[in-house]
């Protein structure tokens, strides 16, 4: 009697051992995947140089009037020159993509993480030799297309 | 809803022009000097119009506590006055009396502002302006304003921007104060207190500040 209530004993504590070492052996396997997508992912991060756009409508005040592209993005290559240098041009590439003289309004693009700094460049432009000129930020948006529809409007003081 | 401390234009159609477009960014109170001597009934009836409230103001400088007073005895009927010290004791004398509602500060007198200084504000119920000009004039004064900016956040002081504009091109926009203190790394919104005329109108219209 006592000999089989052992051997019950030994078969559970058996059983127990097994079910446990299946058990270490799944939570392995799915450390090694969670570590092996941590890799993959940072791996992803240093592939990704692309670096997200921001695209800054502005509305142009001036007394002399402003026709063409170029003459706003050297205003504005001046003024970022004169505000942080070259590093700052290098490191921002503002441009002028779309400017309408009817309107007074033109949208420019720059990089997502330093558009802050470009707008703090442009509010300290007043003066371009003898043309006196105000640079106001409107909206900043992510995409093209939306930077066009704030080109119609009339709002300064969103 | 803005208030522009301080703006003194040379002639009638330039503050019309400035008082448009300031209605325009979103400013209702704005700061006219008086010796500029443009105000007249044409120019209450624009600024009616477009629903704006000028306050007649006044900037005066002086070197030394005894000029600052006799200053004030000739102060006129300005209803906003500003002080520009030249030195550290005209500083002491504006901060503790309540007439000057503003007390600027030079490039020169920046580094005299610690916390004892600051206190002082406190009993003459002023506050501490930055003139933007300097900005547009110098950019190099950008690290005035940076130093400006660390004083009245690390020690809560209450502050005025303003932009002493001559014409419509020296107008600063809320959004070029925002994003000015945001490149520095200060918060934008806390910046914007400067222009806010929550405390500023009360103290002139009712003799208190409201916190």
């Amino acid at each position: 009697m006592n000999e089989e209530i052992l051997l019950i004993i030994v078969l559970i504590l058996l059983a127990y051992f097994i079910a446990r070492s299946f058990m270490i052996e799944e939570k392995i396997r799915l450390l090694r995947e969670n570590i092996a997508n941590m890799h993959r992912s940072e791996e992803k991060e240093k592939i990704q140089l692309r670096k997200r756009k921001r695209y800054v409508v502005f509305h142009v005040i001036s007394n002399q009037p402003l026709t063409r592209v170029e003459e706003i993005n050297s205003i504005l290559s001046n003024a970022l020159r004169s505000c942080g240098g070259e590093l700052l041009i290098g490191e921002c590439r503002p441009q002028v993509v779309y400017f309408s003289s009817r309107r007074s309004r033109g949208i420019l693009r720059t990089y997502h993480d330093c558009y802050e700094k470009v707008i703090a460049c442009l509010s300290t432009v007043r003066c371009q030799g003898d043309r006196k000129i105000l640079i106001i930020p409107v909206k900043t948006t992510g995409t093209l297309k939306k930077a066009r529809w704030y080109l119609f409007d009339k709002n300064l003081a969103r | 809803m803005w208030m522009d401390s301080y703006v003194c234009p040379a002639s009638r159609e330039e503050l019309a022009s400035l008082l448009k477009l300031q209605r325009r960014m979103g400013y209702k109170y704005v700061g006219l000097c008086v010796e500029s001597g443009l105000w007249n009934k044409d120019i209450d009836a624009l600024a009616r119009s477009l629903s704006i409230k000028v306050i007649l103001a006044r900037v005066l400088c002086a070197d030394r506590p005894g000029e600052a007073k006799k200053l004030l005895r000739e102060r006129g009927e300005a209803e906003l006055i500003i002080g520009r010290p030249g030195s550290i004791e005209a500083y002491r004398f504006m901060s503790r009396d309540s007439r000057f509602k503003i007390i600027e500060v030079s490039p020169s007198m920046i580094k005299h502002i610690d916390r004892g200084e600051a206190g002082l504000l406190t009993i003459g119920g002023g506050y501490l302006g930055f003139d933007l000009k300097r900005i547009i004039n110098s950019p190099s004064n950008i690290s005035v304003l940076k130093a400006f900016f660390s004083r009245v956040f690390k020690w809560s002081i209450p502050f005025k921007l303003y932009s002493s504009a001559t014409n419509v091109f020296e107008v600063w926009h809320p959004k070029h104060v925002y994003f000015l203190a945001k490149s520095m790394g200060f918060q934008g919104r806390k910046a914007l207190e400067g222009l806010s005329p929550v405390g500023m109108v009360n103290q002139l219209y009712s003799g208190g500040r409201d916190e």
